[in-house]
């Protein structure tokens, strides 16, 4: 080759690779500097571990451990994994990948335990340690590092209300944010639960029929067969306070919640344990239950198909010790009764304030599912030794009887299976009224006001009998609404005049009731207005050419000290 | 993969404000940066009795909503927590910063979740609108209209499905070093050459380049008769090819 090129070619060689290496030099990662930041929970509950383990549940809330891991450094970070373990219970989990951290970036890893399913036989409260193992490629460096947090890991009987910080804590719903973890402990696929389910539709109903979802006294009836077999197997309400405690930041109550196939078989529960207790096989059943939960009570109920709730007091079990056994129709009307204070607000008068409504079939749907159970033939057969006991003296089933409805109106005072008491068209104390149009009539006391069409920006609003005519008290108003084919649609016509009052209405059916032998759909709801919040229950029904409707209210907190008259006047309420 | 749904903002909303036949819209922007988190502001105008509710929950109480916020949306980091109310026109925004909102894949492949039943209409490149609706138990309608912005860099964005089955878009941009990095050894080995040519270059003779050999005048050893033509060669140069 000639030199002179040879030269050229070497130089220009020279210069080319120079320049790579210069380039390569210039953009050579200095090199990230991790910094982490992790948050964990500081209770776990045994009996909720599918819902730690379930990240889309809820946008992912039910995490273990949050880490936060940034880049502070000048150069990026590579092949960042991030694995988790618990040690003795779960091992390290797959590493999640971060191929690359750019400077300043930040990134957001979670860890959602995968528990085995025999956390469920966990008995004890123990401190466990989530271990975190990070590695990475700094600079071309490999770099690991591993932390450790502790948290409580609960016995499966343990119910912890919060596990938000104490510090953070401002309200009530604060206090007992994990309350929907109560689904957990409600159990229809325990093969314990199934059996009893079955003997109960066995052996003391004599059958079920498939449309109790949809016939409120079939439900009733299961209810009763439940209610009946705890009272007859010596079931009793044992009441125990749940214990504040004190785990990491967080203050909390945790109570101790047995399983429902140890409630039954140990034949005593606290109002929380007889209502997952019924849960569970009002679920093994077929049946949409529901648990009621104030700050100090809880009791359980069945959803039927329209969105009525058929609640009872499972509670009423009582005990030897605690006035003797109640009947399953105070059960039935306690039911009814605490849930008509819960919709009207008044949860402290049922314990404490009120939390929430839990709709087990949806939370399980959702992913609050209960632990594995596996069968227990030892629970099993003692079950079945007591069914038999008790079945056979009296093998007949129960012959099927009518209970009062959840939803009929007047207080829940009594009824049970009985028809009710036939009422004075007006009662003692009571002055008669009639609509001027003849259309219907009724009956107030006698030192209440009855006026006529009082709104003439409401038209519908054809009568108020009111306590307080000039100003905010307990009423009752009656409704006419010509042409409105739905009760619903008469609802939604209030709605809209409130709201030219500047209020607001929230309402829901409850159901149906008779009065004066006419069929009426019942709502319960509430009406914000500027001047305050009222109460009330409606009844509407479809009359000839429209809907007609009669309101009885009272200012938020007083409905329980008017609940009585305002009943006795809805009850004389006739359409003529 | 974590699963990173920040796109549901009912919480702002108490369900109680919701009465029958209300619609209440709120619109939110989302601007995704080149490190993966988005600058979120959310807006909405009340009226009178939607305002009270609000009001009475959040309205005089930042740090609740704050707090709310991030225990809801625990999976991603919060900061930049800004909120504003207009009580005149019964107005909020309430705006904050969400890192790890949306994830790197690799190389140069980004992902951000979004809602999974929300309408999604491609603007233009790079600008996404959702809308999605939500009946609420006072009977009221919840609307949602979510406007995404994507990096100003990013390209190839597409809608798809997530690990988990979630709604997504997925989008590039240059993440990776552009090359720079991995030309260390190429070069080296090139330089090496070219510094290696131009030694041999220097210190060796190409066929191209003669070789001069001096050689010694000869001895004249008899002298030219008078008139005769004599050749006298005085000197000679030979050129003598190199046989490497």
């Amino acid at each position: 080759m000639n030199k002179n090129i040879l030269i050229t070619v070497g130089a220009i060689l020279l210069l080319a690779g120079g320049a790579m290496v210069g380039l390569s030099l210039s953009s050579a990662d200095e090199g990230g500097e991790l910094t982490l930041q992790i948050e964990h929970k500081p209770a776990i509950m045994s009996t909720s571990y599918k819902v730690h383990a379930n990240q889309e549940l809820d946008n992912g809330r039910y995490w273990a451990a949050k880490v936060l891991l940034t880049n502070d450094g000048p150069g990026s970070i590579t092949d960042l994994k991030v694995s988790y373990r618990i040690p003795n219970f779960v091992e390290w989990d797959n590493p999640r990948p971060y191929p690359r951290v750019l400077p300043g970036q930040k990134v957001v890893d979670l860890y959602y335990p995968r528990f085995p399913a025999k956390l469920s036989d966990k008995r004890t409260d123990s401190t466990e340690q989530i271990e975190i193992r990070i590695t990475y490629n700094s600079a071309g460096e490999e770099r690991e590092e591993l932390r450790k947090v502790s948290f409580d890991l609960l016995g499966r009987n343990s119910l912890v209300y919060t596990t938000m910080d104490s510090d953070e804590i401002i309200n009530i719903t604060d206090a007992y944010e994990n309350t929907e973890l109560v689904a957990s402990f409600v159990t229809p696929d325990d093969p314990v639960i199934k059996y009893f389910t079955q003997q109960i539709q066995q052996k003391v109903m004599g059958g079920m029929s498939f449309d109790a979802s949809s016939n409120p006294e079939e439900a009733a009836r299961f209810i009763k067969a439940v209610f009946d077999y705890q009272v007859a197997a010596g079931m009793v309400y044992a009441n125990t306070l749940g214990l504040p405690v004190q785990q990491g930041n967080s203050f909390t109550t945790v109570q101790q919640v047995r399983m429902p196939r140890e409630v039954l078989v140990g034949e005593a529960g606290l109002c929380i344990e007889l209502s997952t207790l019924f849960a569970s096989v009002a679920m093994s059943a077929g049946l949409r239950p529901v648990i009621f939960l104030t700050a100090g009570h809880a009791w359980p109920g069945i959803k039927m198909d329209n969105g009525s709730i058929i609640a009872y007091e499972a509670t009423a079990i009582g005990g030897p010790a605690l006035g003797g056994v109640g009947s399953f129709e105070q059960a039935m009307n306690a039911g009814y009764e605490n849930q008509q204070i819960w919709f009207q607000g008044g949860g402290q008068k049922v314990g404490g304030p009120s939390i929430t409504i839990l709709d087990i079939a949806e939370l399980h749907s959702a992913g609050i599912r209960p632990p594995e159970l596996a069968d227990d033939p030892h629970l099993t057969q003692r079950l079945q030794d007591k069914i038999a006991l008790l079945t056979s003296g009296a093998s007949q089933p129960e012959p099927k009887k009518t209970t009062r409805k959840a939803s009929s109106g007047g207080g829940g005072s009594s009824g049970g299976g009985s028809a009710p008491a036939p009422r004075p068209s007006v009662p003692a104390g009571f002055a008669a009224y009639q609509h001027p149009s003849g259309a219907y009539r009724m009956a107030h006391p006698s030192n209440w006001a009855a006026m006529t069409a009082p709104l003439p920006q409401m038209p519908s609003l054809a009568s108020v009998i009111a306590l307080n005519p000039n100003g905010f008290g307990p009423a009752a108003e009656v409704y006419m609404f010509p042409g409105v084919g739905t009760s619903d649609g008469a609802l939604d016509n209030i709605a809209y005049a409130i709201e030219n009052f500047g209020g607001y209405l929230e309402a829901g059916p409850t159901g149906n009731t008779r009065i004066k032998g006419a069929n009426y759909q019942t709502y319960e709801g509430q009406t914000v207005l500027p001047a305050g919040v009222i109460q009330w229950r409606g009844f509407f029904r479809q009359v000839s050419g429209g809907t007609v409707g009669v309101i009885i209210s009272a200012p938020a907190g007083s409905m329980g000290t008017y609940n009585t008259v305002l009943s006795q006047i809805a009850d004389t309420f006739v359409v003529q | 993969m974590k699963y990173t749904k920040i796109l549901i903002l009912a919480l702002l909303l108490p369900t109680a404000i919701f009465a029958q036949g209300s619609q209440i819209t709120q619109d939110i922007s989302v601007k995704l940066n080149s490190v993966g988190y988005a600058d979120i502001s959310f807006s909405a105008k009340l009226n009178a009795r939607e305002w009270q509710g609000w009001m009475s929950m959040y309205g005089n109480a930042q740090h609740v909503l704050k707090r709310d916020l991030k225990h809801d949306y625990s999976t991603i980091h919060m900061e930049n927590f800004a909120m504003n109310r207009n009580d005149a026109d019964r107005e909020y925004t309430v705006e904050f910063s969400a890192h790890g909102a949306s994830t790197y894949l690799g190389d140069n492949r980004w992902e951000f979740d979004i809602e999974s039943d929300a309408r999604v209409t491609e603007l233009a490149d790079g600008r996404y609108q959702l809308t999605h609706s939500e009946s609420q138990q006072g009977g009221g309608v919840f609307n949602q209209i979510w406007n995404i912005e994507l990096p100003a860099d990013a390209t190839s964005a597409e809608v798809g499905t997530g690990e988990l089955g979630q709604d997504v878009i997925r989008y590039e941009l240059p993440t990776e070093p552009s090359g720079g990095a991995g030309l260390l050894w190429p070069g080296a080995g090139t330089a090496g050459v070219g510094l290696a040519m131009l030694l041999i270059g220097f210190t060796r003779k190409s066929k191209s380049d003669p070789v001069t050999i001096n050689v010694e005048p000869q001895p004249q050893i008899q002298p030219p008769a008078e008139g005769e033509a004599v050749v006298v060669e005085q000197a000679a140069e030979k050129v003598v090819e190199r046989t490497e």
